[in-house]
């Protein structure tokens, strides 16, 4: 990289007493036909070069808000009801709209969640990227261009030159993201701001876009902002960590203060409902936080959290506490922190069932049934490029989503399944629970055939297998009510007599934690993680031996995952149901399941015990996938292993072993040719050319 | 399948609440509450239209090309027949017309469009590629073919008009049935065994009658105007039935000496086509939250 990327700042060195971004008592309301709602209250924030601000909060808690209310960028709805954003010691809203321009994109740049909308589809990447600098640095286009070259590689792109040449649409996520990192930095900014610019990405993907932003913080000594939910990126990523809440900064510390001595409620409530990647079901129940945020158009007097905290006293609900300076560096907003000693240790999970959920299921469990809950043998899934009427016309090309995959499960037992996006998991569920019609192969439920599609199914075994989707938003029909959705499969089924229904209904609602009162209630008046209840409630009308669920959670904000983990595990604690959770979400992964399958490109890497996965051997995907997964503890050593390139494509996936392209640990030209031996010992399946001897020798990754 | 009918009707009925709402939030919008005003009006003068008229609408008398006056408010044609009853009269015909029409081309639309949803693949694209020749021809085209075949008739042109909007609506009930099918209670439904009849008539339905009404009253509207083209054409309802296009079609002679033959009916014809087309509106800006 060219030495003039050396950082100059553009208006002389800032003084001491200056900070280079600073929000006072920033307060932001939008405006919506029935009130006002008061999405930031009173925020103030210091931003100083060469940091990473990480700012952390669940949906709603202004975080995103706050990102455009720095910049001067609201919705038409929204705007700034109080306090100040000062850039270099100026106030931004005295800016002019052209004054602004300028800032923009030169001064404070921003990248957004979805690159996808950030990046112009018919402009090649190089040219967009040399645009900034064309506009705000009057270069030349060759001289621009060339700039654009140089920092994509230096985003870490391979082959900068072609890469320029293409336009978004031709480039995976993670390239389109790196692209418009590359973008924002084009101008040299001194203030970035990221908001969740990993959310869409798969894990491994995202470790090496966090890396980078950790390099060039200190390459352009630039100040960043990182938004974010996840308490594992900001462990990653950030500094110094700003916990938002109700629109409100509730907490203050350095990222190791804050993950080892939360002094927040709410911050150790957070930290105490997302399974840690080294904690599974033995550890205990995951701690929810009860309750829900408050209503922004009419908050609550005192403390915002309140409501919803343990160690509430009366003063809570009279006096709002403020962020006050609680220990060194650290800043709170709570009357009675730092809590007693006792309080203040590493969250613990809780030990037993955080409420009395899963008693009210109105089965019998059931009796012993022959044969294993499901046994998968050699299924392949291939999907045709093309439909309908081209398919005859066309020599059509198979995309292989999935290809031989061989797994059992016993009943009582729940199989994980992972691996990042396209690798054929979700497609594997919806073969299990007949969605898709297996292209070869045999699936049994039971000792019974269920090779065949849904339509050609039996009732018994309909009734038997059931699913939980991963999207609340569709998962309930909108036009229905809760008690229509959780009485229909038991009039379909008909195990109950019309006069009885309505009491299992009751019985279900309350099984899995509702007031009976939803009954009554359509979709659109629940939240995300009621409606997931409701899906729950509605997939055990049947009394099934199999649920399904796909990334049931992977929507959800942690707090309402913690709830819903909880729920599924009391479940089966209650009748013996067996699972196969699929989920990109390993920690979660690890702490619902007993035995995992690690899926790439459509075929099984490994697979075994829990325990067996998350410590050597490994196979090699694993490992990586394993050193990718962002540990929402700045302490734990995690050893770093990143994958080259991206997934390649399920039309031609390679020769050999699937893995070879990316694979960190490629023996040689055996893996390009021969499809990789099974090794390991007893249940615990490895598929590589590597010897399990070599294997074992490798190191932990946590 | 008795199932899925009677929770059709269990919808239909809990529709009938949101009325009352939808009429309080159609404030908001002054257009489209007026389109819905005048509607309601011209409801009450076709059910009201035998005891308004002052005259027989089909009575001859020897007050030919009256101007319009105090005893003929609208005039009187070359029979002397009375305008304003005739136009009153007119509304009742022109209200049987596109009523039925358009809720045949609803019924065979919504049928077409939900199958060739459902059943995608040979089945749902063979009809979505009917429809879309079908709509390569103007309607009043083919219209006029089939009813020269047919020949002229109030139950012909109700059938024609129908025919015609079939396919346009069944166009719209499948992009709006194919959004709803990708939506996961609809997988949820065929995991728990349920019949193709009633995912499509309990759960796919249900989800798309909003776009179905703003359909209807675009429909509707199109059908009072393509009737009155007919009748205008001569190949629709018959005389001496009031007719607003037979009567702009018989007054088409004397448009220098007697404008109010006229001017009369096609007021009328315009205030219901806009009307619906306004209220159209409306129920899209309900439907989508925007009011």
């Amino acid at each position: 990289m060219s030495p003039e990327r050396e950082v100059e700042p553009k208006h002389g060195s800032t003084s001491n007493q200056e900070y280079l971004l600073e929000v006072k008592d920033l307060k932001v309301n939008y405006e919506t036909p029935e009130a006002t709602v008061r999405a930031i209250n009173g925020v103030s924030l210091q931003v100083e070069r060469g940091n990473i601000y990480g700012i952390v909060g669940e949906s709603g808690c202004g975080k995103s808000t706050l990102a455009f209310a720095i910049i001067q960028y609201l919705d038409e709805n929204g705007y700034i009801d109080g306090g100040k954003v000062s850039y270099r010691g100026e106030d931004l809203a005295d800016k002019s709209r052209s004054e602004l321009q300028s800032i923009w994109g030169n001064e404070i740049a921003m990248v957004y969640q979805d690159p996808t909308a950030s990046l112009n589809p018919s402009m090649r990447v190089g040219e967009q990227i040399a645009e900034v600098s064309r506009v705000h640095e009057g270069l030349t286009w060759k001289e621009a261009n060339e700039k654009a070259v140089n920092m994509l590689d230096e985003v870490h792109i391979q082959d900068p030159e072609s890469t320029a040449d293409r336009y978004s649409h031709q480039l995976s996520g993670g390239m389109k993201q790196r692209v418009s990192i590359a973008m924002s930095l084009m101008a040299n900014p001194d203030l970035l701001i990221l908001d969740e610019p990993t959310t869409n990405l798969d894990v491994t993907t995202e470790a090496k876009i966090l890396d980078m932003v950790e390099e060039l913080k200190d390459r352009f000594n630039a100040a960043m902002l990182y938004i974010t939910h996840d308490l594992g990126v900001v462990a990653r990523s950030s500094d110094v960590v700003e916990v938002m809440y109700a629109g409100e900064i509730i907490e203050r510390s350095s990222v190791k203060e804050l993950f080892s001595r939360p002094l927040h409620p709410y911050t150790e409530g957070l930290l105490k409902c997302i399974p840690h990647p080294e904690d599974d079901e033995s550890s205990g129940r995951l701690n929810p936080i009860g309750g829900s945020v408050p209503d922004l158009t009419d908050l609550p007097e005192g403390c915002s959290f309140a409501s919803r905290c343990p160690y509430r006293k009366e003063k809570c609900t009279e006096v709002d506490p403020g962020l006050e300076v609680r220990g060194e560096l650290h800043e709170a907003s709570c009357h009675f922190a730092p809590l007693s000693e006792a309080e203040v240790t590493r969250p613990e999970m809780l030990k037993t069932l955080p409420e009395e959920e899963g008693e009210l299921y109105p089965w019998e469990r059931s009796e012993g049934e022959e044969g294993k809950t499901l046994e998968i043998n050699e299924v392949k899934k291939y999907f045709s490029e093309s439909t309908g009427w081209e398919l005859s016309l066309r020599g059509s090309k198979k995309v292989k989503a999935v290809d031989g995959v061989s797994l059992d499960l016993e009943g009582g037992q729940t199989l994980g399944v992972v691996g990042e996006s396209g690798c054929g998991k979700t497609t594997l569920a919806r073969s299990v629970i007949g969605l898709e019609e297996i292209t070869s192969g045999e699936i049994k439920f039971k000792s019974t055939d269920i090779s065949s599609p849904v339509e050609s199914r039996d009732r018994s075994v309909l009734k038997r297998i059931q699913i939980i989707f991963q999207d609340p938003r569709s998962t309930l029909n909108p036009k229905k009510t809760i008690g229509a959705a959780v009485r229909r499969p038991l009039e379909l089924h008909g195990d109950f007599a019309k006069e009885e229904l309505g009491g299992v209904v009751d019985s279900l609602l309350e099984a899995v934690g509702l007031d009976v009162q939803f009954k009554t209630r359509y979709p659109k008046q629940l939240s995300g993680g009621q409606k997931q209840r409701v899906a729950v409630a509605r997939a055990f009308a049947s009394n099934p031996s199999l649920v399904l669920s796909d990334e049931p959670t992977s929507s959800l904000d942690v707090s309402i995952q913690a709830t819903i983990l909880n729920l599924l595990i009391n479940l089966q604690a209650e009748t013996d149901v067996s699972y196969m959770f699929i989920s990109h979400d390993l920690s979660v992964v690890r702490y619902i399941s007993d035995y995992i399958a690690v899926m790439y490109l459509g075929n099984v890497v490994e697979v075994g015990t829990t325990e067996e996965i998350f410590s050597p051997p490994y196979h090699p995907y694993t490992e990586a996938l394993l050193s990718a997964i962002p540990v929402p503890d700045p302490e734990v050593d995690q050893k770093q292993l990143r994958l080259k390139g991206s997934v390649p494509s399920a039309i031609n996936p390679p020769s050999g072993c699937v893995f070879h392209t990316r694979c960190p640990r490629k023996v040689g030209k055996v893996c390009e040719e021969e499809s990789p031996p099974l090794v390991g010992s007893g249940d615990h399946e490895i598929y590589c050319h590597i010897p399990l001897e070599e294997l074992q020798e490798v190191e932990a990754v946590l | 399948m008795a199932e899925a009918l009677e929770n059709l009707s269990e919808q239909l009925w809990s529709r009938l609440s949101f009325l009352k709402e939808f009429v309080l939030r159609l404030r908001k919008k002054p257009l489209a509450f007026t389109g819905l005003l005048v509607l309601i009006f011209w409801i009450f003068v076709s059910i009201l239209s035998p005891v308004l008229v002052p005259y027989g609408p089909t009575e001859f008398s020897t007050d030919k090309f009256t101007s319009p006056g105090l005893d003929h408010w609208f005039g009187t044609d070359r029979w002397g027949r009375d305008i304003f009853s005739r136009v009153i009269a007119g509304s009742r015909t022109a209200f049987i017309l596109a009523l039925s029409a358009t809720g045949l081309g609803l019924f065979g639309g919504t049928l077409i469009g939900l199958t060739a949803a459902y059943y995608e693949g040979p089945i749902g694209e063979l009809l979505g590629r009917a429809m879309d020749i079908l709509m390569a021809f103007p309607a009043l085209l083919i219209a006029m073919f089939i009813l020269g075949v047919l020949g002229p008739g109030t139950f012909n042109v109700i059938l024609v008009i129908g025919l015609a909007h079939t396919p346009r609506i069944g166009r719209v009930a499948r992009s709006a049935a194919l959004e709803v099918k990708a939506q996961e209670f609809v997988e949820a439904a065929k995991v728990r065994g349920e019949s193709n009849f009633y995912i499509m008539f309990s759960d796919i339905l249900p989800n798309i009658l909003d776009t179905l009404g703003v359909e209807g009253a675009i429909r509707f509207a199109y059908s009072i105007f393509l009737s009155a083209s007919l009748g205008f054409l001569g190949l629709g309802v018959q005389p001496p039935t009031p007719d607003w296009g037979l009567m702009i079609s018989e007054a088409r002679n004397h448009l220098q000496t007697a404008p109010w033959m006229v001017i009369f009916p096609a007021l009328a014809i315009a205030s219901l086509v806009l009307a619906a087309n306004f209220l159209a509106e409306g129920i899209e800006a309900y439907s989508s939250g925007d009011i």
